[in-house]
């Protein structure tokens, strides 16, 4: 302990010391309680809300919303610092510039990547500062969904799971640190979480048959300071969920979205991946543990202190990845410290996160049929019927889930989770030999059969009940992916900003959903929506494809 | 399942329909269930197919290879010759399927067979074996036997990525007689369809996967097929302007802000819309099917499916 406490002391020291070199520093404890000025972190702060105290853009005023200015990410690896083990771009190679990143805003720089790519924009102008390009030796380029950042480091996932350092002034590498083998179908997507002294990232694939687990590393060399794997070993408590450890150490898992945060109880929350084989899940009877799950850790340890599991024995595809949202209530006049999740597989959680007790329990799309209901833990009881059939088996969500990896909001001045939703069928057919053994996705085939369309939804987490829908109109009969509408961000001026199918920057009230401001987009947005204060003007930055958009009231 | 009890508040959404048509096909795509056509060693008579859900040539190991797609076609004698060799010398440890037992590694997770080109790694491993982990060394095997052996272990690895190979008659498990009572019933297939008129021959023209996936939805949105939409099934559009003209014709894009029309004279009119103003009334010929989705069970699907496979 004291030498934890000596290193801590000697890491702010350091920060101490570099500060003059390059201007303001993010110090961890300014994630803890984000200036307006800023956007430090994925998710805003730690408790995944993504919601602003910001009041300057308000119901009175948001019809004066206008652009501030628009910057169109350099796919172009001309020009940018070159990091990576792989072989040379081509001449004339165009990265994948797709923005699903939400950007971090530091001391008015924009970081924000793509896949193997990280850049610095500069927030009140929307001019690119910097630019690297990390060469990948493979891994799924699918999506990269942003940065994390600790004192003047940045930390970038890369699909051939390194975790690389940036110098955020430079966009000079520091150092990378390979987490897993790429052959062996690890890739990873998401934006590293740092918290305190450590940066979490996580370790995952799809298709192989791999598993999934979360480290934590020290920000200033990346040496591992722990792992925890999402399914047990051998001996391990929960390996009596699986057939035995040879099923469990390649039953997937992985954690793959960031995590949320409580400083009081020391504990992050994480939400786990499906298991593997996916859709067959004859070799691995058993609820399969920690899979589609949400868990505590220990943030020192990666020690954990409870579980919930969203989807027991999953054979859909329906990860329990989305973000575990913190909020306070008071319930049968007690202050209670609460966890909600809209889970993949159409099912809403409220869990008190300090046990893990469920709370409620409730499906939050009218269109989902693979449950039998609940357990009494609050855990959904799949029906076995739904699994893939030869015959078919007419199941909604579809893979893409009622909701995905885009981020909810949540207002603690109405007390409402807002998220998207969308209601897809698919049939789910068994066709795998007899005799053969299910692996990847093997086995099974979902064939998508449309849907009956996507919402947007506020749900009261207290009650389960929805207090309004918005009905994307542009969406009817279909089943769009949940990404694809993008993610939310509420604010204290009782504004919620959302995108949709229709290709538009929206801003609703966020008691009622009344649209009270739009803008056209070239496409659809597809990351989620930040704001922030510079120099007294509240800005709006979302990106759609390549395009960074930055709004701000007309003066 | 307990259905969620909403007070749907929404004064936006007047409409009873929309359509979407590019969107949601194009990213349906990542959910990968229209996949492209691998041929693999388990391949069944009737030519099925196997949806590729995984990486492209090369796989995940490959330099820049991201996507995912199209898989390499194997040589399927060499891959017969191989588990001639394979299944006695290695099936025991490593099983016939080569996917691991408890004696021996998967070896379509293998590191070794995943970087391996045509056995330039694998040949001389296998050759040596690894004695400390108490695999044998296999001098005696030629250079033509070791290549079969290595194609053998790239398909296992192509097989372990993509979706399983699939036979559509097999899908055919319901009971005909109950799906005429289900067509001529609770489903009221009969109050639209005819098996004599518009879907005669439909048995013969998809083959049962296809035709229970469109039976369910014959607009398969999100499929990249939503472009297939017969007149027949096209949505048509009633837009009332304040003036009180009516324009009426097919659907050819609607949103919160915006609706258009495609009127029979063959011009585009396009009107924004500020909440309810303008008036618009969307009609679906197929919302019957929209309205069985939520009520099917899988029973009669089935039962309907193996009816309308009869219907020749």
């Amino acid at each position: 302990m004291k030498a934890t406490l000596s290193f801590v002391s000697l890491l702010a020291l350091s920060l101490l010391l570099t500060l003059t070199v390059h201007g303001r520093q993010l110090k961890p404890a300014d994630i803890l309680n984000p200036s307006p000025d800023s956007w430090p972190t994925y998710h805003g702060d730690y408790t995944g809300r993504h919601y602003s105290k910001l009041t300057h853009i308000n119901q009175a005023n948001v019809k004066g919303l206008s652009l501030a200015w628009i910057a169109r990410l350099n796919g172009s690896t001309q020009g940018a610092i070159i990091g990576g083990k792989g072989p040379e771009p081509a001449a004339g190679a165009v990265a994948n510039v797709n923005i699903k990143a939400t950007p971090l805003l530091v001391d008015g720089m924009l970081y924000l990547s793509t896949p193997n790519n990280a850049f610095a924009v500069d927030a009140r102008t929307g001019r690119q500062v910097w630019h690297y390009y990390w060469k990948s030796l493979g891994g799924s380029a699918i999506g990269n969904r942003g940065l994390g950042m600790w004192g003047n480091y940045l930390f970038m996932d890369t699909p051939d799971q390194h975790l690389v350092s940036l110098d955020a002034a430079t966009g000079k590498e520091r150092w990378n640190q390979q987490k897993a083998d790429h052959r062996g179908d690890n890739y990873a997507t998401t934006a590293p979480t740092v918290i305190n002294n450590h940066v979490l990232t996580p370790a995952g694939g799809d298709y192989l048959d791999v598993p999934g687990w979360l480290e934590s590393r020290n920000p200033e060399t990346g040496v591992v300071q722990w792992k925890w794997n999402a399914t047990p070993r051998a001996g391990e408590p929960g390996i009596e969920t699986w057939p035995d450890a040879f099923a469990a150490e390649r039953g997937g898992a992985a954690p793959w979205q960031p995590v949320t945060y409580d400083p009081e109880l020391n504990l992050i929350y994480v939400g786990t991946g499906n298991p593997q084989p996916v859709l067959i899940g004859d070799t691995r009877p058993g609820s399969n543990l920690w899979t589609c799950s949400i868990v505590a850790l220990n943030l020192d340890t990666g020690k954990m202190a409870w579980y919930f599991q969203a989807s027991p024995h999953d054979t859909h595809d329906w990860d329990a990845t989305q973000t575990p949202v913190l909020f306070e209530a008071t319930i049968d006049g007690r202050a209670r410290k609460l966890l909600a999740q809209a889970s993949r597989n159409g099912m809403f959680f409220v869990l008190d996160r300090v046990t893990g007790k469920n709370v409620k329990s409730v499906p939050f799309i009218e269109s989902a049929n693979a449950f039998l209901g609940f357990d009494d833990d609050g855990q959904p009881i799949p029906n076995p019927k739904k699994e893939p059939q030869i015959g078919g088996a007419l199941v909604s969500p579809n893979n893409g889930g009622a909701a995905n990896w885009a981020p909810p909001s949540y207002s603690p001045d109405t007390g409402l989770f807002y998220t998207n939703s969308v209601e897809g069928y698919v049939i789910h057919y068994r066709v795998l030999p007899e005799g053969q053994r299910a692996s990847g996705y093997g086995g099974g085939a979902e064939h998508d059969v449309g849907g009956l369309g996507a919402a947007l939804r506020a749900i009261d987490p207290l009650t389960g009940k929805q207090k309004w829908i918005h009905r994307y109109p542009g969406a009817q009969g279909l089943a769009p992916r949940p990404e694809s509408l993008g993610g939310l961000l509420s604010t204290a001026g009782r504004l919620l900003f959302a995108g949709g199918p229709s290709g538009h920057l929206m801003a609703m009230d966020v008691s009622d959903g009344r649209i009270l401001w739009h803008s056209g987009l070239v496409q659809q947005m597809s990351n989620t929506p930040i704001t922030y204060m510079l120099d007294g003007t509240q800005y709006v930055v979302v990106g759609a494809g390549d395009l960074l958009y930055a709004f701000s009231l007309q003066r | 399942m307990v259905t969620v009890r909403a007070r749907v508040f929404c004064r936006h959404v007047a409409l009873p329909l929309a359509i979407v048509a590019i969107q949601g096909a194009a990213l349906a795509w990542l959910g990968g269930s229209t996949g492209p056509v691998v041929t693999t060693a388990a391949q069944a008579p009737q030519g099925p197919v196997s949806q590729g859900r995984g990486p492209g040539p090369g796989g995940p190991g490959g330099p820049g290879i991201t996507g995912r797609g199209r898989g390499p076609i194997f040589d399927q004698a060499a891959i017969a010759r191989a588990r001639i060799v394979f299944e006695p010398l290695c099936g025991f440890c490593h099983g016939n399927d080569a996917r691991g037992r408890a004696g021996g590694p998967d070896l379509a997770r293998s590191l070794i067979v995943i970087g391996d080109t045509k056995g330039n790694e694998l040949g001389p491993f296998i050759r040596a074996g690894r004695p400390e982990r108490g695999m044998p060394p296999f001098p005696n095997l030629t250079q033509e036997q070791l290549s079969d052996i290595a194609e053998f272990l790239h398909e296992r690895v192509q097989a372990a990525r993509n979706r399983a190979v699939i036979d559509p008659k097999a899908s055919v498990v319901g009971d005909p007689a109950a799906g005429v009572v289900y067509f001529n019933g609770a489903g009221k297939c009969i109050s639209c369809h005819s098996v004599t008129g518009d879907l005669a021959g439909i048995g013969a023209k998809y083959d049962p996967m296809t035709l229970q996936d469109r039976l369910v939805n014959p607009r398969p949105g999100g499929r990249g097929a939503a472009a297939n939409v017969t007149p027949r099934a096209a949505r048509t559009a009633a837009v009332t302007l304040p003036s009180g003209e009516i324009v009426t014709g097919r659907l050819d894009f609607i949103s919160e802000f915006a609706v258009t029309v495609l009127e029979s004279s063959g011009r585009r009119r396009s009107f924004t819309r500020n909440g309810d103003s303008p008036r618009v009334v969307v009609t679906d010929p197929l919302q019957a099917h929209y309205d069985l989705m939520r009520s099917y069970n899988d029973n009669d699907l089935h039962d309907l499916t193996a009816y309308l496979v009869t219907i020749r």
